[in-house]
């Protein structure tokens, strides 16, 4: 029987980081769906079964991940599924008010972000 | 600058600077002791060396006894050389018949003496009690030369005039010739000011007022610099840490997929590829910060100029372009297929074309986009139209500007140069960089540069 693979959704605007970022979560053996902003995400998620953790990157066009935070907060379904943020920005008020949520910085930490995605799947990946 | 103040020790006069020369105009003998008592104590309390030329009705020996009773250490200070209080009879053997330049550069002496011994300064007075009617001119003269002497030397100069002995015209004279008089009206000291002095002070109040409006403009000026400063910083760091990070992932990707297994000599290839685009991207970045470095020190951009068709020019950006915008949901029209040809710098022109398309990426998705080359009375224009929403009222000419994002978001990335880099190097072809939008309805961008450099 086919384990069923833990499934991350990965919000990021730029392409290249996405790609890239996909292409190794893949590899760990995740499934990853993408959404390129946090309104995509929002749409992703109203027609999806929720994912085990998203990924999501701060700045973004249309609606940032600000934004999709409290837009998710008010939903009782979303506010369970684990987010990690990464940020390129700098340390303002406004990451610094992020207080509950774990803040990745970019350039990744690659070992750091795999390990915090295993922790918090623990029948995560299965190596493809 | 700041002016020095020294204590007057009267307290309708207060504060006065070095190279004070003013006057009083006395009744009678207490007049003269509430007046100079103070003025003294003043003056040797604040390390000034002084000299008291004395005259009836207050003679040196009443005013040594009168100065004692106010300043304890008197004696000491008299013994040491800090005072010196001195009949007018005396002073006036001293002096002999000196010429009144002789006199003024006695005052000099004495005060080039009194920093030399280790005093702030000099603090005089003199009594013109003695003064005879026939010796008013030459007096008058002498005190006119006295202001101008004082200026710039650490000396304060009170002269004392008897009222009783002053006609009209005299008081005149003496007012004119000091910055400022007192004058002892029901046993009070009145300040009378010159016309002039007046109007001096005005006039400093006014340029007080001014600088003060000055700094606080410039401070305000500053402050937004600072602003604009930091957000340049975060969208800096935002703007050259992503294609680090997607260059490190794409990295990171290939060791972790060659520890699984060798990979396909066009799997490696492909991923180099992308390797290979992260680090031109991360180059013009810094291209993008080393134009600005360059225009910001007072050099315009290097420009390298050729033969150039700026309707083939166009065509090509478009084509590199096309991608992006359809990824955006923009619709490209390229409206240029005659010639234009002039000298220019194709590079420059084809980061113009990048910056206008990408800016129509940014604030204009989804919407129809035209380009346009044209030749208008021989100069070539480039018209780049979008759907957008359109640049902000009072905002048309902010957005050329360095490090300004106009629009309603902060955050669609870049460094905020682009327009400025398309402006900088249209002026540096001698051409110029213009922008026509209506608010809701979309944007014009049109660059419009001379055929040949300097026509």
């Amino acid at each position: 029987m086919a384990v069923a693979r833990c499934k991350i959704l990965l919000v990021e605007d730029d392409a290249d980081v996405s790609d890239a970022l996909a292409e190794i979560l893949q590899l760990e053996g995740y499934e990853v769906a993408l959404a390129f902003n946090g309104s995509e995400a929002l749409g992703y998620l109203r027609q999806n079964p929720p994912p085990c953790v998203i990924l999501l990157d701060l700045m973004m066009p249309i609606m940032d991940g600000y934004e999709f935070l409290n837009r998710r907060s008010g939903v009782p379904d979303l506010s369970a599924i684990p987010v990690f943020c990464i940020s390129a920005g700098t340390m303002d008020e406004r990451l610094r008010q992020l207080q509950t949520t774990h803040v990745f910085k970019k350039p990744l930490h690659l070992p750091t972000l795999l390990g915090a995605i295993r922790l918090t799947c623990p029948d995560g990946g299965t190596a493809a | 600058m700041e002016i020095e103040q020294r204590p007057s020790g009267m307290p309708e006069v207060g504060d006065v600077a070095w190279g004070a020369h003013f006057c009083q105009f006395y009744g009678q003998r207490e007049d003269l002791i509430d007046s100079l008592v103070p003025f003294f104590k003043a003056g040797l309390e604040h390390n000034e060396q002084c000299l008291w030329v004395t005259s009836e009705p207050f003679r040196a020996a009443d005013a040594r006894a009168m100065l004692g009773a106010a300043v304890r250490d008197l004696d000491q200070r008299i013994a040491r050389g800090q005072i010196e209080i001195i009949d007018h009879h005396d002073w006036y053997m001293r002096a002999g018949d000196r010429t009144a330049s002789e006199v003024l550069q006695g005052w000099v002496d004495r005060h080039d003496a009194a920093l030399a011994g280790g005093y702030d300064g000099l603090r005089l007075t003199g009594n013109t009690y003695w003064l005879e009617r026939n010796d008013w001119a030459g007096f008058r003269e002498y005190e006119s030369r006295v202001t101008r002497t004082f200026e710039g030397k650490r000396i304060i100069g009170l002269c004392s005039y008897c009222s009783s002995k002053c006609q009209g015209t005299d008081v005149l004279d003496v007012i004119r010739n000091h910055q400022f008089a007192l004058v002892r009206e029901d046993g009070e000291w009145q300040l009378i000011e010159s016309a002039a002095l007046k109007e001096a002070k005005q006039e400093l109040r006014e340029l007080n007022r001014q600088l003060e409006d000055r700094v606080k403009q410039r401070t305000a000026e500053l402050e937004d610099a600072l602003q604009i400063r930091d957000q340049f910083l975060s969208v800096a760091s935002h703007e050259l840490k992503t294609p680090i990070t997607s260059l490190q992932l794409y990295v990171e990707g290939l060791l972790l997929s060659y520890a699984r297994e060798p990979v396909a000599p066009e799997v490696a290839t492909r991923r180099l590829d992308k390797i290979k685009g992260q680090c031109g991207r991360l180059e013009r970045l810094i291209n993008q910060l080393l134009d600005v470095s360059r225009a910001t020190s007072g050099g315009r951009l290097p420009m390298d100029v050729e033969d150039v068709d700026l309707a083939e020019l166009t065509r090509a950006a478009c084509e590199a372009s096309g991608e992006a915008l359809r990824r955006a949901g923009c619709e490209l029209v390229v409206d240029a297929d005659r010639p234009v040809n002039g000298s220019w710098d194709p590079m420059r022109l084809e980061q113009v074309l990048a910056n206008l398309l990408n800016n129509a990426v940014r604030h204009a998705p989804g919407t129809r986009v035209v380009v346009e080359v044209r030749e208008v009375d021989d100069r070539a224009v480039l018209t780049v139209r979008d759907g957008g929403p359109g640049v902000p009222e009072g905002e048309s000419a902010r957005i050329f500007e360095r490090f300004v994002q106009a629009g309603p978001r902060p955050d669609n990335g870049g460094f905020g140069l682009g327009l400025w880099i398309v402006r900088e190097i249209a002026e540096a072809h001698g051409g110029e960089a213009t922008v026509d939008s209506q608010p809701g309805s979309g944007a014009a961008f049109t660059v419009s540069l001379p055929r040949q450099p300097g026509s």
